[in-house]
């Protein structure tokens, strides 16, 4: 038989054409491919074709396991198991193969793998040890080539070739776009966790499976993990699911290829898919007018939709998003943050593209009603790990606990007249619920200022820490009231602060939000409800205060969340590295946190790190941070007797000196420069990263 | 206000009068930051109104003209250069004012010029009035800001009996009517006498010409005896309450507003003249908060200017340690270009190779050779039925003596353009030498325009002026070029001067000359003279050459520089006024009318490319829609002959038999109109380039086509479709004249043609025949008058 390079048959010395028994076998993938083409073929004659059962599908323990081959002999049933990427790291404790090789196991299998790059690079040791199985059976043994003739396989070095489809399954790749893209990612710009959940999804997804889940740490980069997870698995199109807009807005920046910060170009270690186009990515978003006015046909032209679940509707409506697009539009489903996926709408949405494969992602390793998400995890990243890695910041949470016996408190009743309660458990007797008490302590400005006065301090340590880097807080809010009682306490403070709420306008959220956000912008807190406290990140925040009770764990890890990713800048390489980043996490003792914070601990193999200790002056009175107003009475409950601004603070505020205009036009400049860079990219397989890019475009303009 | 007392401004707004305003505000101690405005204010009320002439417009031929207020003691000026001062106002945030403002100054002298001129007043009143650049004085920024609303408020009773007569509605003039009647009861001027028979319906017009003056002069003799400084106040409380009105308007509950929202147009100028420009200073007088999300900017950032450094890639490269080809490649990509040159570097390299060229011409310019007018393209309309190869004027007269390659690269570089309308396209330029042209600008306007003088003072018939005159006529470009830091040496006038008096003496150019023998055997001889030559034309041309490559040497570059520089940075200056102003960065279409210039003169039309230069992201990449034909002169030229033009028409009538003169003056008039929409066909077809489909008659410009359809139809509707026939025709290349195509044949490049330029051209005969076209003034090229 005399072979092409490609290792396609083309005719015997005598012209007949043979089929080959790798060209009998079917193959999924270039990988499945690979092992008929240079270990199977090699190794065993052609009569074995009646014994290679592809995609053979196991039942055990309530499992279902598909192998990618197996031989079925006399005596012996012979797994072949074949995977695309190697775990390299130390960190493949949970493995959803591992539990996958015992189940086999157990059901009688002799499970034998072979890799991409044992393929590749020692074809003869492969054929070997499959052929010193193989002779174990009875059946097998006669089967064995005797002396195979051993060919150097046409394997590209990138494991990425693992996942392209067989040459016979190319045709299935409807999408051009994705067949053009799926193994021309730049892995080496992914961090090494991504990588690991990369290589996990890709041998599970190479295996059949179809339902994976990835519990990584915030600050991991799951959002990076979405992109990729589309550019290299869907071959049709992708749906990107997420809970909410904001969390829709930073897909959305992740795959706008001009902006600052975007996945596909502009990660720190170069663009992910260098010369290659971005992806076509349709958006639905309010800002862009109604979703009914979106077209089935605009719908197509996508190679990637970003939805929030809103959108998804029940399918019942013409004008849902579902009713717009058939089960075979989408063959590839990301949600993130996925401990929400038990939500009716998601599911649905998994019924309605059934055949699509699935990736849920998320932080928390429970859905909110307290159930571990349904699918199966592939992959887990704990904050440990993302801390350990300099993903994450180290986390510092202070606990702050007034003299419980020593509170006053005012009740106001219903008659109007006041009376003073002295201590907690007096109060408690009268209200007899300790919710009531954590809201009646969240919604007081005497403890709000206490918890404010630690925050100020902390912000000034983060200051002199992480300059030129303007540290921020974010707070969490019970309601409107509250968070505009929180801003006007935190500008007491000299916290420039303003709040978010959903009742604004989308043009005022973002202004708000760019005032915080921009380094050229006044604000230092933001105040929300619940619009930051999942799917955003931003990393100069570096303190976070729940000011309100949280009944669900996953909501409030997810909210401490908000500030776990290191801050990286080039002034602080060198100085200060991720390992010397905190985030401050602070509380009110009487919020009812306690039990979540140990929940952090425990999950994650931390230390604790609490300081129980609350600031020296604490009660001090008549100290300069005493201010009129200190009585539990003076609550939220006259929004409109508070006087937000003063004089100074306003000139602060909304005058715009040279040095703000000018932070404001670099940072104009930089979304120019990515817009360029992007064009760059297109053409070139190995471009510099964008920082080299700005450094070269400056000297230029120099 | 937030603590629960009503703020003054709510207050104020509640006050029935003026005076009610100014107790309150005394009563609240608000005052004084208005004492010496209300001073000033009531000073030059009182000198105006008792017929001082106070302001005066300076006008001027050739720049701006300013302004000044007379009679103003030391105090007073330094509060108005303080206060008014352009730059001052927008670092307090002032930056809706406008760059520059038509000034009414003869309003403010109205009385003073009824004292001197009486029944004549009107119009020095009238007539003193002029764009005025707000930033050159604090006085100009006064005049706009207080003083001309107040006088023009104040004398609206002589605008509606004069100049304003029959302009006005019924409705219009009541509702005028009654606001005087507001704004001299807020003042406390009594004169309801003396405006009863001014009023609408008050008889005025049964008074005779010397009755109705005298009526004027009585109400200007009761303003000038009840005015007293203290009315200035009275009228700042009327101009702040309307202040008020707005605001409280547009406030919400909390009293906040953006000031975006608050100011009408109007109301700027109330900003302006009582505030300094400072909402903040406003909103502290009435007592509110800032809205949280209001932005004062109190400078604009300095454009950094991006253009390239394609020379110094090595070098970079070497430094950041990266190939050579990379940084190349950033560069090209940076710039949508194949190369890392950037536009602008492209334009400069070309243009100083194109100036030695055109320096060349000129240098080998001698005696027997054409006229080069004609050599740089100008905004000539196009004459298809006019060909007369003895003109001294030659159309496109470039696409003889420049090479070949030289005319490929303006093709392409200046052939497309930008229109605002359509920022996201770039469409044909239908003169991309012209285009070329203006961007090398007054230099090349200057020197060719001198050399050309020198010719036609020398070789005639005629010149439009001579050496003694040339400075004054090119005073334009002369001063360009001094502003540019690139200036003329004036020894050049003064050599020239000199070289023209040893021209040789004039000789006449004979046009014509017949002889006829009489039958008493004398034979007579008729000759015309077209104009004179003299001797001498290569001392002023070895002058001119001379100087101008002295100017080259010196200049040439740092001219580039200049010319590219101060457009792009004036444009990145506007887009940072925008963006300032807007809050957000400007949408193409705002952006484009001012970036169109820096757009096409630089980047070929293509505004992301401008963007790039600016260091701003683009918001649009332009698209290359080309549907004009490449020749393109022969393409408006099928279109005449289409149309049913005659390109023969002028020779046939002048061989031809006498025709009567009307239907001679007839058959003429309707040639130019078929030239001029042949020349229109280009403009169609920019805008079917630009909208994506052929344009419809209203999209061409309804009155355009209709002043000029009847020579192609009476219906205008068939002429329309007539038109669009022939354009589509010509667009496939039909309708093309052999006759047309013979001067024309060198649009198609030609092979071989290099520097030095052809014997041929140069050799080509003398034209002595017509007087060279004059620049034509804007009312001549309106009136197609030659």
């Amino acid at each position: 038989m005399i072979v092409s390079n490609r290792g396609l048959p083309i005719s015997n010395p005598k012209g007949q054409a043979e089929m080959a028994l790798y060209n009998l076998l079917s193959a999924e993938s270039f990988l499945e491919y690979a092992f008929l083409r240079w270990i199977l073929s090699p190794a065993m004659k052609q009569e074995i074709m009646d014994r290679v059962k592809p995609q053979y599908e196991v039942a055990w323990a309530g499992h279902a396991y598909r192998i990618d081959y197996a031989i079925v002999g006399q005596d012996h049933l012979i797994a072949v198991e074949l995977d695309g990427f190697e775990f390299h790291g130390n960190r493949s404790a949970f493995s959803y193969d591992r539990l996958r090789q015992n189940d086999l196991h157990a059901a009688g299998w002799i499970v034998v793998r072979f890799s991409y790059d044992t393929i590749r690079l020692e074809p003869e040791r492969c054929i070997a040890q499959l052929q010193s199985i193989l002779k174990q059976d009875a059946l097998l043994a006669p089967l064995l080539i005797e002396n195979p003739l051993i060919e150097q396989p046409d394997m590209a070095p990138d494991p990425l070739f693992a996942l392209t489809p067989a040459p016979r399954r190319m045709k299935e790749m409807l999408s051009p776009y994705f067949a053009s893209i799926h193994n021309k990612l730049n892995m080496k710009t992914l961090r090494q966790c991504q990588i690991q959940a990369f290589a996990a999804l890709g041998n599970y997804f190479r295996s059949g499976g179809t339902h994976a889940a990835c519990v990584m740490s915030v600050g991991a980069g799951k959002t990076a993990l979405g992109v990729v997870t589309c550019l290299a698995f869907a071959r049709c199109r992708a749906l990107v699911i997420t809970p909410g807009s904001v969390i829709r807005g930073t897909f959305d920046k992740a795959f706008d290829h001009q902006t600052v910060g975007n996945v596909l170009y502009g990660l720190p270690d170069g663009p992910l898919i260098p010369g290659c186009r971005p992806p076509k990515v349709l958006t639905l978003d309010r800002n862009e007018g109604p979703i009914r006015n979106i077209s089935r046909k605009d719908l197509l032209t996508a190679d990637i939709i970003i939805t929030n679940f809103h959108s998804l509707g029940n399918g019942e409506d013409s004008d849902d998003l579902l009713a717009k697009l058939e089960s075979s539009d989408i063959d590839l489903i990301i949600v993130d943050e996925a401990h929400i996926a038990a939500a009716e709408s998601y599911q649905r949405t998994f019924r309605h593209f059934k055949q699509a494969r699935t990736l849920l992602m998320s932080a928390c390793f429970q859905r909110l009603d307290g159930k571990p998400i349904d699918a199966d995890v592939v992959y887990r990243y704990r904050l440990i790990d993302s801390i350990a890695d300099g993903n994450a910041k180290n986390l510092r949470v202070h606990r702050f606990a007034p003299n419980a016996e020593q509170t006053t408190y005012e009740m106001v009743w219903p008659d109007g007249s006041r009376e003073e309660i002295i201590g907690r458990d007096a109060l408690l007797e009268i209200v007899k619920d300790e919710r009531k008490l954590a809201h009646i302590t969240a919604k007081s400005d005497a403890s709000i200022r206490q918890v404010m006065y630690a925050v100020k301090l902390a912000l000034n340590l983060q200051t002199e820490l992480l300059y030129p880097v303007k540290p921020r807080v974010l707070f969490s809010a019970l309601g409107e009231r509250h968070a505009e009682q929180l801003a006007r306490i935190a500008e007491e403070q000299g916290i420039p602060c303003a709040y978010l709420h959903h009742s604004m306008t989308s043009a005022r959220i973002k202004a708000i939000r760019d005032r915080f956000e921009q380094e050229s912008g006044d604000l230092q807190g933001i105040v929300q409800l619940k619009m930051l406290g999942q799917g955003y990140d931003f990393p100069p925040i570096t303190v976070v205060v729940p000011m309100r009770p949280y009944g669900s764990f996953s909501e409030f890890y997810q909210f401490i969340g908000r500030g776990i990713r290191v801050v990286r800048h080039p002034a602080l390489n060198g100085r200060v590295g991720p390992r010397e980043q905190f985030l401050d996490g602070i509380y009110h003792a009487e919020l009812g946190l306690d039990e979540h914070i140990e929940t952090i601990y425990r999950e994650n193999d931390m230390d604790p790190l609490t300081i129980h200790e609350p600031p020296t002056d604490w009660h001090i009175l008549g100290s300069p941070r005493e201010v009129p107003g200190t009585r539990g009475s003076e609550t939220a409950a006259r929004p409109e007797a508070f006087v937000l601004f003063e004089r100074g603070a306003i000139e602060q505020r909304i005058v715009h000196d040279e040095k703000r205009i000018e932070q404001k036009r670099i940072e104009r400049e930089q979304e120019a420069l990515a817009q360029r860079y992007a064009s760059y990219v297109q053409t070139t397989r190995s471009p510099v990263t964008f920082d080299q890019f700005v450094q070269v475009m400056r000297q230029i303009s120099e | 206000m937030n603590d629960g007392t009503i703020a003054f401004g709510r207050k104020a707004l509640q006050t029935g009068s003026t005076l009610a305003f100014l107790n309150l505000e005394c009563l609240e101690d608000r005052s004084k930051r208005f004492n010496t405005v209300d001073a000033l204010i009531g000073e030059l009320l009182v000198r105006c109104l008792q017929g001082e002439r106070v302001a005066e417009l300076i006008q001027y031929k050739d720049r701006e003209h300013s302004v000044i207020i007379h009679g103003l003691g030391t105090e007073h000026r330094t509060f108005v250069e303080d206060t008014f001062c352009l730059d001052r106002q927008q670092s307090r945030g002032a930056w809706f004012l406008p760059a520059e403002a038509s000034l009414r100054v003869g309003m403010i002298n109205l009385p003073a010029n009824f004292r001197t001129y009486a029944r004549f007043a009107s119009t020095p009143t009238w007539e003193e009035h002029g764009k005025v650049s707000l930033s050159h004085s604090g006085d100009a920024l006064l005049i706009w800001a207080l003083l001309e609303p107040l006088f023009e408020a104040l004398f609206q009773p002589f605008l509606l009996r004069g100049r304003l007569v029959g302009s006005k509605s019924r409705e219009d003039q009541i509702k005028s009517w009654m606001g005087i009647d507001t704004l001299l009861e807020a003042l406390g001027l009594s004169v309801s006498d003396e405006l009863a028979i001014m009023r609408y319906g008050g008889g005025w017009h049964t008074l005779r010409s010397q009755e109705q003056l005298a009526a004027k002069l009585r109400l200007l003799k009761a303003f000038a005896h009840q005015v007293k400084p203290a009315m200035a106040a009275h009228y700042r409380a009327h101009r702040i309450h309307s202040l008020l009105h707005s605001y409280y308007k547009k406030a919400g509950k909390d009293g906040r507003v953006k000031r975006k929202q608050a100011l009408t147009k109007s109301l700027e100028r109330t900003m302006a003249g009582y505030f300094g420009g400072d909402w903040l200073a406003f909103l502290a007088y009435i007592g509110e908060e800032p809205h949280p999300e209001e932005q004062i900017i109190t400078a604009l950032p300095k454009t950094r200017l991006h253009i390239g450094g394609g020379g110094r890639a090595a070098e970079i490269a070497a430094q950041m340690g990266i190939a050579a080809t990379e940084v190349e490649r950033m560069m090209a990509a940076y710039w949508q270009q194949t190369n890392g040159v950037s536009p602008v570097e492209q334009r400069v390299d070309f243009l100083s190779r194109y100036w030695r060229i055109f320096d060349e011409i000129h240098t080998r310019q001698v005696v027997g050779m054409k006229p080069l007018w004609g050599l740089i393209e100008d905004h000539r309309p196009f004459d298809f039925f006019y060909h007369d190869p003895n003109l001294p004027y030659h159309p496109r007269l470039y696409l003889q003596l420049l090479p070949t390659s030289i005319l490929s690269e303006i093709e392409h570089l200046w052939g497309t353009t930008m229109l605002p309308r359509w920022p996201d396209r770039m469409i044909s330029e239908p003169s991309p030498h012209m285009a070329m042209a203006e961007t090398l600008g007054p230099a090349l306007r200057f020197w060719h325009g001198c050399a050309l003088t020198a010719w036609f003072l020398c070789e005639g018939p005629s010149s439009r002026t001579d050496m003694a005159g040339l400075a004054e006529y090119y005073r334009r470009e002369i001063k360009a070029l001094e502003e540019l830091n690139t200036p003329v040496d004036a020894q050049l006038f003064h050599e020239l001067v000199k070289a023209e008096g040893m021209l040789g003496p004039p000789e006449p150019l004979t046009q014509n000359s017949s002889s006829a023998m009489t039958k008493s055997g004398i034979a007579v001889t008729v000759t015309m003279n077209s104009g004179v030559r003299r001797e001498g034309f290569e001392k002023l041309r070895d002058i001119l050459t001379r100087y101008r490559r002295h100017w080259t040497d010196e200049y040439f570059d740092h001219y580039l520089r200049m010319r590219w520089e101060s457009e792009i940075r004036e444009t990145g200056k506007v887009y940072n006024h925008l963006l300032n102003e807007g809050g957000k960065a400007p949408t193409p279409k705002q952006f484009a009318k001012p970036a169109a210039q820096a757009t096409n003169h630089w980047f070929g039309g293509d505004l992301s490319g401008l963007y790039g230069a600016i260091q701003e992201k683009a918001l649009v990449q332009p698209q290359r829609v080309s549907l004009l034909p490449t020749d393109r002169v022969p393409f408006a030229f099928a279109v005449f002959t289409l149309l049913g033009g005659n390109p023969s028409f002028r020779q046939e009538r002048l061989n031809g038999s006498q025709q009567d003169y009307q239907a001679r003056r007839h058959e003429w008039d309707q040639h130019a109109q078929l030239c001029d929409l042949a020349g229109l066909s280009f403009w169609y077809v920019q805008l079917e380039e630009g909208l994506g489909h052929a344009p419809e008659m209203k999209e061409f410009g309804l009155s355009k086509f209709s002043q000029l359809c009847p020579v192609v139809n009476e219906d205008v509707d068939k002429a329309w479709h007539i038109y669009r026939e022939a354009i589509e025709s010509a667009k496939q290349g039909r309708g093309r004249p052999q006759l047309y195509q013979v001067p024309e044949s060198s649009l198609a490049p030609q092979s071989n043609r290099t520097l030095p330029v052809s014997q041929q051209v140069f050799g080509a005969p003398i034209v002595k025949s017509q007087p060279p076209e004059q620049k034509r003034s804007w009312l001549d090229r309106l009136l197609r008058r030659h």
